[in-house]
């Protein structure tokens, strides 16, 4: 994938989402299912890290960009994030005036509903290669428990879930691979 | 980035952007390094390969609250066909392969078409 290549993909990811990980299912289209250039370990191991990181969810793109080219690919991502807020100014404006229309609440509330479907669909694409390692599986569900039921914070789960890794290593539980 | 805009101008903007972007972005950067190192050994990518399984659930947990919150609650009918488009979303895109950017513009013409609040006093 050459450099201008991947700048596209992430600025296309970029102005199709609003923020956070809404770009994630755009990317994944492009790299792994299209491309190839990516596994669903990869981007997992990215979402992770962006995580992990303090500052803004969308951050993950940048380790995206990492997997995908190198330090170049860490620049094509930030070519691609930067420049839509840049030309989201101009949409300020615009909002002010039209935000009380219906229909603009409308088509708001439509883009939002799709981010939920297309959240949930690339936990399904995270959890697929999983599913032939119970003991992978069982993570899955425990963590998705202590996140919804004790709204824990993600960081202690993600620490918690790398410690179960070390363990069942340890005790010779096959995991599914990482990447 | 629209506050930096909205205090200081395009200035503003911009330096809202590179302030909350840059330092996060070097750790993200050196921990993605850090992560490739890890992988490496044994240890790591046993640590690697049980946070990954986290990430599927940080993803379905993420979705599930995003719902909750943007659920127009007292909207019965919107709130049953908004889940509708959700749950027909997360089928368009992973059983028939269907485009995600068609789905989001759909979504949004949709949206603009069915979602939209009953005008007030009506």
């Amino acid at each position: 994938l050459s450099f201008d290549q991947l700048v596209w993909v992430f600025l296309k990811a970029s102005l199709l989402s609003s923020g956070g990980l809404q770009s994630l299912p755009l990317l994944r289209e492009d790299l792994v299912d299209g491309r190839g250039v990516l596994t669903d370990g990869d981007f997992a191991t990215a979402v992770a890290i962006g995580r992990i990181t303090p500052g803004p969810n969308g951050l993950f793109v940048l380790s995206i960009g990492y997997y995908a080219g190198g330090l170049a690919g860490v620049l094509a991502a930030v070519i691609g994030i930067m420049a839509p807020p840049l030309l989201a100014i101009g949409l300020v404006r615009a909002h002010r005036r039209l935000a009380g229309r219906p229909w603009v609440v409308g088509a708001t509330r439509g883009i939002t509903a799709t981010a939920v479907g297309l959240l949930a669909a690339i936990g399904y694409a995270f959890t697929v290669p999983l599913l032939g390692h119970p003991a992978s599986v069982a993570i899955v569900l425990i963590s998705l428990v202590v996140l919804i039921r004790f709204k824990a914070d993600p960081l202690p789960v993600l620490m918690g879930g790398g410690l179960a890794g070390l363990v069942l290593y340890a005790l010779g539980v096959p995991l599914a691979e990482g990447r | 980035v629209i506050w930096g805009y909205r205090l200081n101008g395009v200035l503003g903007a911009l330096s809202a952007l590179v302030g909350i972007t840059l330092p996060a972005s070097l750790i993200t950067v050196a921990l993605t390094l850090g992560f490739a190192e890890l992988t490496g050994n044994p240890f790591g990518a046993a640590i690697v390969s049980g946070a990954v399984p986290v990430t599927a659930a940080l993803t379905f947990a993420l979705a599930l609250e995003q719902a909750r919150e943007i659920m127009p609650w007292s909207e019965v009918r919107t709130t049953v066909l908004m889940a509708a488009w959700a749950v027909a979303s997360v089928v368009l895109v992973t059983a028939l392969h269907a485009s995600v950017a068609l789905v989001i513009v759909a979504g949004v013409l949709l949206g603009a078409a069915v979602f939209a609040p009953p005008r007030e006093g009506a």
